[in-house]
């Protein structure tokens, strides 16, 4: 997987690219917009991180000149503005995430994770989704695990949803609290960590192999170990 | 608006007319008295020269005067009666002394029945009786017939012109008051939606050059200024973001680098590299918690300078609640606290669904953090007077009545120790978005605990305008 970083901080971008590096990506590093623009279009990249505030061409510019040039590629922007109506500007103007500095690395690593796997999931989504035993149908709204049916609240089912179409990616707390529940702020407390714990209560109690994963540092994650 | 411009019309209409009904009657009256003292002075006048023939020539005297007068143009509508001791009639154009209706000394007032064309009519006389000499009685008069006349036809141009000159000032009246009521309006229309945050909206200029525009074009330079102050400091709030968000951020990459190397290279058990270990992710944990309180600080900024950029929105309140109510469920739970939602259906604002749900959040989790095990949070909408109040109620320790008021106050804080967690400016946020809704934030005593009461207007200020916009 390639990466294209386009952030102007040199100190931060020499981090960035050094972390990315180590988690298994290859990473090219644009250290303002013009040259982040031609690199975007030169190159084939899976994915785009960029600053926001960039000079000679901002990064949300950037984005919306790919998008009209029909470029697809998944871009995260990373930003020091940090409120909602700078998110949605970001992604209004085709940015497909949206992430405040500063970030815990395990945040951005999740984030582009799921935004690669993203690029590459099919258009129609599955209505039925499988990890192990475990069957989740979505239409039937039915959970199954060893055939056995398992009773979940409409929220756990939305969770549970969720972390089933990322299985084996980290997702994070703040991940979650956007995705199931649509609010875009740190709720301060560990409202998410007893919502998984139910959840985890619901799918892997009396069951040899748990599923639910707890990362350190970073959130969860559903997978076979 | 409509009724009210009617409303108004009819009040001016209705005391114009007033007026001239009022100045029409005094004319009347005195027009009226100056042509009754001039009938008087003329039949005065008139029985003064017949006196005067009846002291040259006695009874002969009067007859040959009024003779005379029958046949030359003498004064127009008089009325003469002569009659002797036994009251016959000796000269004079009336058939018999006449019944009299009023009697005021010498004056007298009766009528004369006449045919005219087969009808009956009556025709007022005012005279004068005298008594020339022993047993004679003159009248002389004048028949009121035409003054009459022109009375009823004075009363009735009067009343015609009164109904036309009002039914006009009534039209002219509405016309006025509608295109004054129509500017207010606009002014209203356009400093709701200023209030609601598009500072960019100004008041229309008709270009009659009245007073109107006057002071449309002294608001719209405040509107100017204000909308430069406000991007002044909108500007300043994202450039101080930018510049302290920048250096945590490095911050924080350098900190988790040197983790990460740590982790490397560092054997496990080694007590000095645990010791840097640790020290490492206490600094993370404060640049995070750095990090907190200045995204609370920038939002309480934002929303209390309303340099909030997004329009605002149908927010459809009781299911926001429901959704909040069941993200905290499970902590209460853990908490042993139970958690009661209870929302009127279909309460719907305008506003700032994430900054409402983050307002919302703070009061809840302000409640669960302070409510002892076994305690009760109550979580409730009301609507009363077109506001509609959401009130976060707990059974903790509540807050002394000295404070309340202050603890929503922008940037106050009642305890000066540093927050375990959060960024410590819940509260003020929460008042902050109230605020920025056009409503407030009350504490309030719960007995025991604390109530939370956030109101909201129903039909938010920057109403429906800026959903037609959007």
């Amino acid at each position: 997987m390639n990466l294209l970083l386009i952030e102007d901080d040199r100190d931060a971008a020499g981090y960035l690219v050094k972390a990315l590096a180590e988690a298994g990506y290859q990473v090219d590093h644009a250290a303002d917009g013009r040259d982040g623009l031609f690199q975007a279009t030169e190159h084939t990249y899976d994915g785009i991180v960029a600053d926001r505030m960039l000079p000679h061409l901002d990064g949300l510019t950037i984005i919306e000149i790919l998008r009209k040039q029909g470029n697809r590629t998944p871009v995260l922007i990373l930003s020091a503005l940090g409120s909602v109506d700078h998110r949605v500007e970001g992604l209004r103007a085709g940015g497909d995430d949206y992430l405040t500095k500063p970030f815990a690395l395990s945040e951005l690593l999740a984030r582009i994770e799921a935004l690669l796997r993203r690029g590459q999931v099919s258009p129609a989504p599955e209505m039925k989704l499988r990890l192990a035993d475990l069957e989740m149908d979505v239409l039937a709204r039915t959970v199954t695990r060893a055939g056995r049916r398992i009773e979940v609240t409409a929220r756990e089912f939305k969770l549970l949803e969720y972390l089933l179409r990322r299985a084996g990616q980290v997702v994070t707390r703040t991940m979650l609290l956007e995705g199931v529940w649509d609010l875009h702020f740190d709720p301060q407390t560990n409202v998410i960590d007893v919502h998984l714990s139910r959840l985890r209560q619901a799918i892997d109690k009396g069951f040899d192999r748990p599923l639910i994963h707890t990362v350190r540092g970073a959130g969860y994650t559903l997978r076979v170990d | 608006m409509r009724t009210s411009a009617l409303r108004l019309s009819v009040v001016y209409a209705a005391s114009f007319a007033a007026a001239l009904v009022l100045l029409v009657f005094v004319i009347y009256v005195l027009t009226t008295r100056f042509i009754n003292a001039e009938v008087d002075t003329v039949i005065e006048r008139d029985a003064l020269s017949i006196l005067e023939a009846y002291g040259r020539s006695g009874t002969r005297g009067i007859i040959n005067e009024l003779d005379l007068r029958e046949r030359t143009f003498s004064r127009i509508n008089a009325v003469y009666l002569v009659t002797d001791a036994e009251g016959f009639v000796i000269a004079g154009n009336l058939p018999a002394w006449p019944v009299m209706r009023g009697r005021d000394g010498r004056w007298v007032e009766f009528e004369i029945e006449l045919r005219e064309g087969g009808l009956e009519t009556g025709r007022p006389v005012r005279a004068m009786v005298l008594e020339p000499g022993p047993g004679l009685r003159l009248l002389v008069g004048t028949d009121l017939s035409d003054r009459r006349d022109l009375g009823r036809r004075f009363a009735v141009a009067a009343g015609i012109g009164t109904l036309l000159v009002t039914l006009i000032a009534l039209g002219i009246g509405y016309r006025q008051s509608q295109r004054i009521l129509a500017r207010v309006e606009a002014v209203s229309r356009t400093c709701k939606e200023i209030v609601g945050g598009n500072l960019a909206g100004r008041l229309p200029i008709s270009g009659d050059d009245d007073e109107f525009d006057t002071l449309a074009i002294e608001v719209n330079s405040l509107l100017a200024r204000l909308a430069r102050t406000t991007e002044i400091l909108r500007t300043s709030l994202h450039s101080a973001a930018h510049d302290l968000r920048s250096p945590m951020h490095r911050m924080r990459l350098r900190m988790e680098q040197a983790l990460g190397e740590e982790q490397a290279t560092g054997s496990a058990g080694d007590a000095a590299t645990g010791a840097q270990r640790d020290t490492l992710e206490l600094l993370l944990r404060d640049v995070d918690q750095m990090q907190r309180v200045l995204t609370a600080l920038l939002q309480i900024a934002e929303a209390e300078s309303g340099t909030v950029g997004a329009r605002p929105e149908p927010v459809n309140l009781d299911v926001m609640l429901d959704e909040l109510g069941e993200l905290y469920q499970p902590q209460a739970e853990q908490q042993g606290i139970s958690l009661v939602v209870g929302c009127a259906p279909g309460s719907r604002v305008l506003g700032h669904r994430q900054l409402l749900a983050q307002a919302v959040a703070n009061l809840i989790d302000n409640a669960l953090k302070f409510t002892p095990s076994g305690g009760r949070v109550e979580l409730r909408t009301q609507v009363a007077d077109g506001r509609l109040a959401i009130s976060v109620a707990d059974s903790g320790p509540g807050i002394p009545a000295e404070d309340r008021t202050r603890a929503v106050e922008p940037f106050v804080r009642l305890s000066n120790a540093p927050p375990r967690d959060g960024s410590g400016l819940g509260l003020n946020l929460a008042a902050a978005v109230a605020r920025l809704h056009g409503g407030s934030l009350r504490l309030e005593d719960n007995q025991p605990g604390l109530v939370a009461r956030l109101e909201l207007p129903v039909g938010a200020p920057s109403g429906a305008t800026s959903i037609d916009r959007a």
